[in-house]
């Protein structure tokens, strides 16, 4: 059965016509690759913190910086009630102890964004439209890596900055004071990046292994765990053989965090905390750049095949 | 028990990229043994934290999630279960044929590289090791139990599993005095029933043998009761407009 | 033969109305759910496939309720909307499985017959994950009907086939229809409806709107004036005949017909013959414009 609609059976031959809308073509200039990039990036360090995903998806990011604040400033607080009341200097914790003591939060931090940057794409197979676009291969995992390594190194970075502030704000050596707070701190935010780099590369090659969040998410987390028993387990059996009291330390090696605490005593020369890795910086060192190297390996490679 | 779902689900579970990830941890164990018999000195020092601390308390509940989500809640999130629960299968036989599959799949991976390690370590002490194996086989079912619930449960099950190994049995259930925390720990029943089935020294649970054997019973029953309660009433929803 | 019925069922999810007070008794043959989205056709048939529980009314398949009855699934097929199969399985495994899971007497026999009668035959030694979009629905379809259920539901089947798949797919539910099988489809697409169903249920916001075969829904819309197109031979001077009687509601000269807005379609039809011999017009073509599916679909949802 047809439907005759008068209307367009009044011409014989068939004809049609485009309406103006007033669509234009654009011919100016585009941005090009450092254009997505730059997209990529913000749009991914925006998502770490929950920026444009709703209000639920900014509480686990705030909470972790807020809870990273917390010690530091306890701190803060310690430090100006000794001087004032009691007179004296106490350095409850001092800056390079931060990471290793924060780690639990950071690794959670890390575990829950790295997951969050990369297995939506992968869960939803957008993954071809990004490619579509004058970008390299690498440029998706590495703008991601920015911005997580970015991301991370906020958290880090906050308890540096309170009880910096506060000891600054708080000194009564004047620029003195300022300047040797200053000197304290550097290596430290130095080592801040490090650890950002590292962590950020591992637990993203990790999250891209899976479009299931949940799964990444345990993998990171399990990963931690278990290396930490495993470390654990051989600290104490040395610890057993060894007539003294410390082992020696380079089971430290097998867990991100301690890894990257003994990067931190041998690179950039502070005193070793919480445990001695004297003897063993070289190896410390050669196994951080590996691991990152590693990483950065798997990451790149996981990106080559896209249509999934 | 269904051999039919019993094989779709040992296949699903042994799928491609999940098996290379399950293969990790009998590797990761096996290797750190005998990295540490190599090292010399008596194995007795370190085999109980290996076995106990490492196998036990850790690998086995971390297989069990992965292992356990995997044989219900991901056919629930992709919508397959669709496809078991349009028979008439009695939900139960559902429910139990994933239970044996998930508790083999742990077992495998978990329990049967425990003995291998233990005999490796101490090549003449095949009961110590075929304990700690029974302890590690309970230790499967029980954590299978209960993540294959929480599959049933909720859509969170990975990470509500995550926070429960990590937060109510290693954190809470360390402190001293939260005696509660751990009489309601899977942990704690597995650690005491290796604790009697081996003869190592440092083995050290805090839960008499009686309540480990009877609550890993209760936890077993009641989690599976739970998944089959919740799928016998499974419900699909459409989208819909006001 | 089996029945289906609805009984004043309704369903709701805290405020929203997702099936309002619908009651319908569906036999052997094709049935078409015909609704826009988010009608609440999902709905519907997830009740009555035994995976939702009426808030309201009872759901019945030959005086069974549907909820909790494991028994149903020996009588009902289903392949409901979601996309999901088992991608490891070959298709041949997959249909097996579901005829090893019916306990059927013969399995190997009957996924054959299935699989032969979807038309997946050289496909089933691959695993499902390599097949198209069409395959892994005709491959899901399969399954449902391995156990020759005399109820089967299909929610959506012919998203995602094209042309040929779709027609081969209606087919197969139209011999299942004629072979005296109850089939329940539900499409948001009018064409699939009009060309397979013989019974239409339309479903708007919930409600059930209509029931039964579109040009007769038509006819019983007389609030709505018939739309006929007309040419002859004189069609200004047939215009002017036709609009002194009370049955036009209106007539539109346009360049080479005319258009007849009829109210009353019974004495129209009478009219227009008796007119044309009055006024010595002949009449070269007669079309009811509006008697489509589409402009019944239209009318209805836009009321």
């Amino acid at each position: 059965m047809t439907e005759a609609t008068p209307n367009a059976t009044a011409k014989a031959a068939p004809s049609g016509v485009i309406h103006d809308l007033g669509y234009q073509g654009y011919d100016g200039v585009r941005l090009g690759r450092g254009g997505v990039l730059r997209a990529l990036y913000t749009a991914s360090l925006r998502s770490a913190f929950g920026f444009g995903r709703g209000a639920k998806a900014k509480i686990i990011p705030f909470a972790a910086i807020g809870i990273m604040a917390v010690p530091a400033a306890i701190a803060v607080v310690v430090a100006i009630v000794a001087k004032q009341a009691l007179g004296t200097e106490f350095d409850w914790l001092h800056y390079r102890d931060y990471p290793s003591v924060m780690q639990v939060v950071i690794l959670a931090f890390l575990a829950i964004q790295a997951a969050e940057l990369v297995c939506r794409d992968l869960r939803y197979s957008v993954l071809p439209l990004y490619f579509s676009r004058p970008i390299r291969r690498s440029d998706y995992p590495l703008a991601k890596l920015a911005a997580l390594a970015t991301a991370l190194f906020i958290v880090i970075c906050t308890p540096l900055l309170v009880q910096y502030l506060g000891a600054v704000f708080t000194t009564n050596d004047g620029i003195d004071g300022v300047w040797t707070e200053t000197k304290a701190v550097a290596p430290i935010v130095v080592s801040a990046a490090v650890y950002s780099l590292v962590l950020g590369a591992f637990g993203l090659a990790i999250a891209s292994l899976t479009p299931r969040r949940p799964f990444a998410i345990g993998g990171i987390v399990a990963w931690y765990l278990i290396s930490n028993a495993i470390m654990g387990v051989l600290f104490g059996v040395l610890a057993n053989q060894s007539q003294t009291d410390e082992p020696p330390a380079w089971p430290g090696v097998l867990s991100p965090f301690s890894l990257l605490n003994g990067f931190q005593n041998a690179a950039l020369r502070q005193e070793p905390s919480p445990f001695d890795t004297t003897g063993y910086g070289a190896l410390f060192i050669a196994v951080t750049i590996g691991f990152l190297l590693a990483s950065l390996g798997v990451l790149l490679i996981r990106y080559r095949r896209v249509a999934q | 028990m269904n051999p039919v779902i019993a094989s779709i689900t040992w296949r699903g579970a042994l799928g491609r990229r999940r098996a290379i990830l399950l293969f990790v941890f009998p590797a990761l164990l096996l290797v750190l043994t005998i990295l540490l018999s190599i090292l010399g000195g008596d194995p007795r020092d370190w085999i109980s934290a290996v076995v106990s601390g490492l196998g036990i308390g850790a690998m086995i509940p971390i297989l069990a999630l992965i292992v356990g989500t995997s044989v219900l809640g991901v056919e629930i999130e992709d919508g397959n279960i669709v496809h078991v629960l349009t028979k008439p299968v009695p939900r139960h036989e559902i429910v139990i044929t994933k239970l044996v599959v998930a508790s083999a799949v742990t077992a495998l991976f978990g329990a049967v590289p425990i003995v291998l390690a233990t005999i490796i370590a101490m090549p003449d002490s095949f009961g110590t090791a075929f304990g700690l194996g029974a302890a590690a086989l309970v230790g499967s079912i029980v954590y299978s139990a209960l993540f294959v619930m929480l599959s049933a449960l909720t859509k969170r099950a990975v990470p509500i599993g995550l926070l429960y190994i990590l937060i109510w049995e290693n954190l809470l259930g360390g402190l001293a005095a939260a005696r509660g925390v751990r009489a309601l720990s899977v942990r704690q029943y597995t650690t005491r029933i290796a604790q009697e089935l081996s003869d190592l020294p440092d083995i050290n649970a805090k839960v008499g043998l009686g309540t480990a054997v009877v609550m890993s019973i209760v936890f077993t029953v009641f989690a599976t009761y739970l998944a089959i309660r919740k799928l016998r009433a499974f419900t699909i929803a459409g989208d819909v407009t006001a | 033969m089996s029945e289906i019925e609805l009984a004043n069922v309704s369903r709701w999810y805290g405020n929203l109305v997702a099936v309002n007070d619908i009651s319908m008794r569906i036999g052997p043959g094709v049935t078409g759910l015909l609704g826009p989205n988010g009608a609440g056709k999902t709905t519907l048939l997830s009740m009555l496939a035994g995976f939702l529980k009426p808030s309201k009314g009872k759901v019945t398949v030959d005086g069974e309720p549907t909820w909790s009855n494991l028994d149903l699934y020996r009588k009902i097929g289903f392949v409901p909307e979601r996309e999901a199969i088992f991608g490891y399985l070959t298709g041949w495994e997959f249909v097996h499985a579901s005829a090893r899971l019916h306990k059927l007497p013969n399995t190997r026999a009957s996924a054959q017959a299935a699989i032969e009668l979807v038309d997946l035959v050289e496909a089933s030694g691959r695993k499902i994950e390599t097949y198209s979009k069409g395959m892994r629905q005709r491959a899901r379809v399969a399954a449902a009907l391995v156990h020759r259920p005399s109820v089967l539901l299909l929610d959506e089947p012919f998203n995602g086939m094209d042309p040929r798949q779709r027609l081969h797919l209606m087919g197969v539910l139209r011999r299942m229809g004629e072979a005296g099988h109850t089939v329940l489809y539900s499409s948001h697409i009018l064409e699939e409806v009009e060309r397979l169903a013989s019974v239409v249920q339309v479903m708007v916001t919930g409600r059930l709107a209509a029931s039964g075969d579109f040009r007769s829904i038509r006819r019983l819309m007389t609030h709505r004036p018939h739309v006929f197109t007309v040419r002859s031979s004189d069609d200004r001077r047939l215009a002017a005949a036709l609009v002194t009687d009370g049955s036009v509601a209106g007539v539109t000269v346009g360049a080479d017909a005319l258009t007849v807005s009829a109210s009353d379609y019974g004495a129209f039809t009478r009219l227009l013959p008796q007119v044309a011999r009055a006024e010595k017009i002949r009449l070269r073509e007669v079309q009811p414009t509006d008697e489509s599916l589409e402009s019944v679909f239209s009318y209805l949802v836009a009321s």
